[in-house]
């Protein structure tokens, strides 16, 4: 038996959203297998996470706190910015188990610390996909380093834990424990069939250079001249005012950096800073000799972009009128562009012909995996992984 | 929205739509080699029938889509056991290995892709890991024995749940692949068999009919000798007699002068018989005319019994092909046994009237042949139903019980060596079988034996 739910709550009042959700969890009449949810940083993470736990004390469950709350919609609900929102999966015939990093492991090896642990539990059982939620900052080598365990042919989706004001109070809790963890993995093995899509709402605007200098994320120069300058060129003066220095999340988010995958596909990094000696900030690393294309995006296409995205990864599954449920990853960047318009995202989802449970998050960075089947962290990214009949 | 916007967002889209086809195609073209692989691998694997060489053909296409630096086959042996029937390190060769919970589960069907068995791996496969990380493990039938394939690669994660489902998908076409081969095998060794059987029924049928024919050839030709001795005799007779007329003729002309010719004629018809031959001529030929009938029945009804063997089915009454067979034997009962024969109207029925007469014989002769003295032998055809059953029983020695359930068996005999095949009886009871019959015999020693034959009227052939 497959059966997938999204619960969700637009309470921001501790008290009514955990006694709404406790209530939507009562109502599930099967013992659900594992609970992906997201919640507002409003709420306190430990407590959604025991609320859920009184109700299904042995679930495999994660959660990841989300930009300005999380999306949930169902056949009679949708809610753009619910304070929780749960995707309950109910699956006696699949298989699902939790790792997880504490604060003690060793950044450098959570991945490989979280991963290896959902292993032992999965009896060394390759996943059919993994989920992920880990904390900002450090997404490429989390990923590098769930590879070197699972290998780099099972694709990884998910999305970097945010907050509502980039203050660094994003929160992940699984199950095993009742402290915040900075990396969590979910080894998905489900009985039913599985599709997925990662892609951005950006083209190419023709102007490309190669990376000449980099400091960690920030990228110094660019063809042997100052980053910022050459980006504000690229951006016809996005970052003008700010080409001295400063935070320059919002003026960019319709002009990030791409990085080719495919020919017809970028692999995107947002810059969020300008520094003082010219260089860019990115939320994503790149190498010295990579060549990066200026993009562009529009609130149109991002308002769209998650209907598109849910498509494709639906056209995947080989009955994709079957498709039970989606979960999604929409970059908050993005989100944050087109919040006043939001609505239009949501009804763009409810006209796709499937009508399914749909649990997103909104996310400070996206793992996913593109078309050539390598797994990567990217910037303003969306993504969907569906589930079939 | 502007103009740009516009352009930007149908770009997108046109961007989406060529990955997303590209993706596609390249699913598309991958799936279609693999098909490919796999149709050639099976067009290979069914032209074998060593064992080694199928699992050679095995490897070499799931090599082809699933590229793997190891293999191993194990199949089951004893209960709770498995050995290594072949892989890639000889070293391994006839291993064996329990079947503990893990591989019970795989032999269940269940397959696997575990990650890095140099991390987590089953008790039972450690002695296979060497170098290797990732492996997949799927079971299969090969040739009726339980077998798990496990392929291993030296990369951690190499196979996916896509592979899984290939690899079931490759040990599914396998099974079902090697199973119509072999049901195919089977089906023409039964073919083979049949036509063998049937082509030695046919033999030792014409190896008994002429033996058969070999016992009524001498009351045949006694039969023969009889009418043609008495015709030869009266026609010589009669020659004899005719000659003499004709002398009496001749002399009547010679001496027939005028006056006296009466008295003449009185005293040469007296004198040559010729009232009598008068009489006697007709009756002489009357009787070598039915002298000559039976010698034409009796040679139609050998030439209908010995032409040529015809096994068509045919719409025939079997109580005329039981009357035919009775009068044909009616020498060989001669001073041995009275016959009462009692058959009913039977409706025609489809039968091999030839195979059934075969029966008959065997059946009468052995009754005959168990007369002591002289006995008896009743024949007796009723319907019952929709069948005729037959019961022709005797008086004769009988049948030792414990030769009575032998004796359908081929070769069994209790006649001296060399007065019986001992196919009669075998003989007898496979043309039953073949008109859907039944054959019982009951006996006592000493008593006598009845034979009881069920005959269904059959409408069609039977197919």
């Amino acid at each position: 038996m497959f059966r997938l739910y999204s619960l969700s709550t637009n309470h921001l009042d501790p008290d009514l959203a955990f006694n709404d959700i406790a209530q939507q969890l009562l109502a599930i009449s099967h013992y659900p297998h594992l609970i992906i949810g997201y919640f507002n940083t409003t709420l306190s993470g430990k407590a959604v996470r025991q609320t859920i736990l009184n109700r299904y004390p042995d679930v495999q469950l994660m959660l990841a706190s989300s930009c300005r709350g999380a999306m949930g919609l169902s056949l009679d609900k949708n809610d753009s910015f619910a304070s929780i929102s749960l995707f309950v999966i109910v699956d006696t015939q699949g298989s699902y188990v939790i790792g997880y990093a504490d604060t003690e492991s060793d950044d450098k090896q959570r991945g490989q610390t979280a991963t290896t642990s959902a292993l032992q539990q999965s009896l060394g059982e390759a996943p059919e996909l993994i989920w992920v939620a880990m904390t900002p900052g450090n997404e490429e080598q989390d990923v590098a380093h769930i590879q070197e365990v699972a290998g780099q042919r099972v694709p990884i989706f998910g999305g970097s834990a945010a907050d509502n004001d980039v203050t660094g109070n994003w929160q992940i809790y699984t199950h095993q424990a009742d402290t915040p963890v900075t990396l969590a993995v979910v080894f998905l093995a489900p009985s039913v069939e599985i599709g997925y899509s990662f892609a951005s709402g950006y083209a190419p605007n023709g102007k490309t250079g190669v990376v000449t200098s980099v400091k960690g994320r920030e990228i110094k120069t660019i063809d042997h001249q100052p980053a910022a300058d050459v980006y504000n060129r690229w951006s016809n003066g996005a970052i003008c005012e700010k080409i001295s220095g400063g935070n320059v999340l919002s003026e960019t988010t319709l002009f990030p950096l791409g990085r080719k995958i495919s020919d017809e596909s970028f692999l995107l990094s947002h810059p969020e800073s300008v520094s003082e000696s010219g260089g860019l900030g990115l939320f994503s690393e790149i190498t010295i000799g990579e060549t990066i294309y200026a993009m562009s995006g529009s609130t149109d296409s991002l308002l769209h972009r998650a209907t598109s995205v849910i498509d494709n990864a639906t056209s995947q599954l080989s009955e994709p009128e079957d498709c039970q449920g989606v979960l999604l990853v929409y970059c908050a960047g993005c989100m944050l562009t087109v919040q006043d318009k939001f609505e239009e995202v949501v009804q763009g989802i409810s006209t796709l012909s499937v009508r399914s449970p749909v649990v997103g998050t909104y996310t400070f960075g996206e793992q996913g995996c593109f078309f050539d089947g390598q797994s990567r962290h990217g910037n303003l990214m969306i993504s969907a992984v569906v589930f079939g009949g | 929205m502007t103009s740009n916007d516009e352009l930007i967002k149908h770009n997108e889209k046109l961007l989406e739509s060529v990955n997303h086809l590209e993706a596609k195609l390249e699913a598309a073209k991958l799936k279609q080699n693999k098909s490919a692989t796999l149709l050639q691998g099976m067009r290979s694997l069914i032209q074998e029938t060593d064992a080694e060489r199928i699992y050679e053909l095995l490897f070499a296409t799931i090599g082809e889509i699933l590229p793997h630096d190891g293999f191993i086959l194990l199949e089951s042996s004893k209960v709770n056991v498995m050995n290594v029937a072949a892989s890639n390190q000889e070293s391994w060769q006839g291993l064996t290995v329990n079947v503990d919970g893990s591989l019970k589960q795989i032999l269940l069907g269940k397959s696997l892709s575990l990650v890095d068995i140099q991390q987590f791996t089953p008790e039972w496969l450690k002695a296979f890991r060497g170098k290797y990380h990732a492996c997949l493990l799927a079971s299969f039938k090969l040739q009726k024995r339980a077998c798990v394939l496990i392929i291993f690669n030296n990369d951690i994660g190499a196979y996916t749940r896509n592979d899984v489902l290939l690899l079931e998908e490759f040990t599914a076409l396998v099974e079902q692949t090697l199973a119509s081969v072999e049901r195919g095998f089977l089906k023409l060794e039964a073919q083979q068999l049949r036509a063998d059987k049937l082509r030695a029924e046919a033999n030792m049928l014409q190896q008994e009919k002429l033996a058969s024919l070999g016992q009524l050839s001498a009351g045949i030709a006694h039969e023969i000798n009889n009418p043609i001795g008495f015709v030869s005799s009266n026609l010589e007779t009669l020659n004899k007699q005719l000659a003499s007329a004709f002398n009496y003729i001749n002399a009547l002309e010679m001496h027939i002068p005028g006056e006296h010719r009466d008295q003449m004629l009185n005293e040469l018809r007296q004198k040559h018989e010729t009232e009598y031959l008068q009489d006697d001529l007709p009756e002489l030929i009357s009787e070598s005319r039915v002298g000559l009938d039976r010698v034409a029945k009796i040679v139609q009804s050998l030439r209908s019994y010995a032409r040529t063997r015809n096994t068509e089915w045919q719409l025939a009454n079997i109580c005329k092909e039981l009357d035919l067979t009775v009068k044909m034997l009616a020498n060989e009962f001669l001073h041995k046994c009275s016959v009462e024969t009692t058959l009913c109207q039977a409706p025609d029925t489809y039968c091999i009237p030839n195979e059934l007469n075969q029966v008959f014989v065997n059946l009468l002769m052995n009754a005959v042949q168990a007369m002591q003295t002289f006995g008896h032998i009743g024949i007796i055809a009723a319907m019952q139903g929709d069948s005729l059953v037959i019961t022709i029983s005797d008086n004769g020695s009988g049948i030792a019980q414990e030769h009575v359930k032998k004796i359908f068996d081929p070769f069994f005999t209790t006649k001296p060596v060399g007065q019986g095949t001992g196919l009669g009886l075998s003989i007898t009871q496979g043309i039953i079988d073949k008109h859907q019959g039944a054959i019982r015999v009951e006996s006592q020693l000493n008593h006598g034996t009845t034979f009881t034959l069920h005959l269904p009227v059959l409408l069609s052939p039977p197919t």
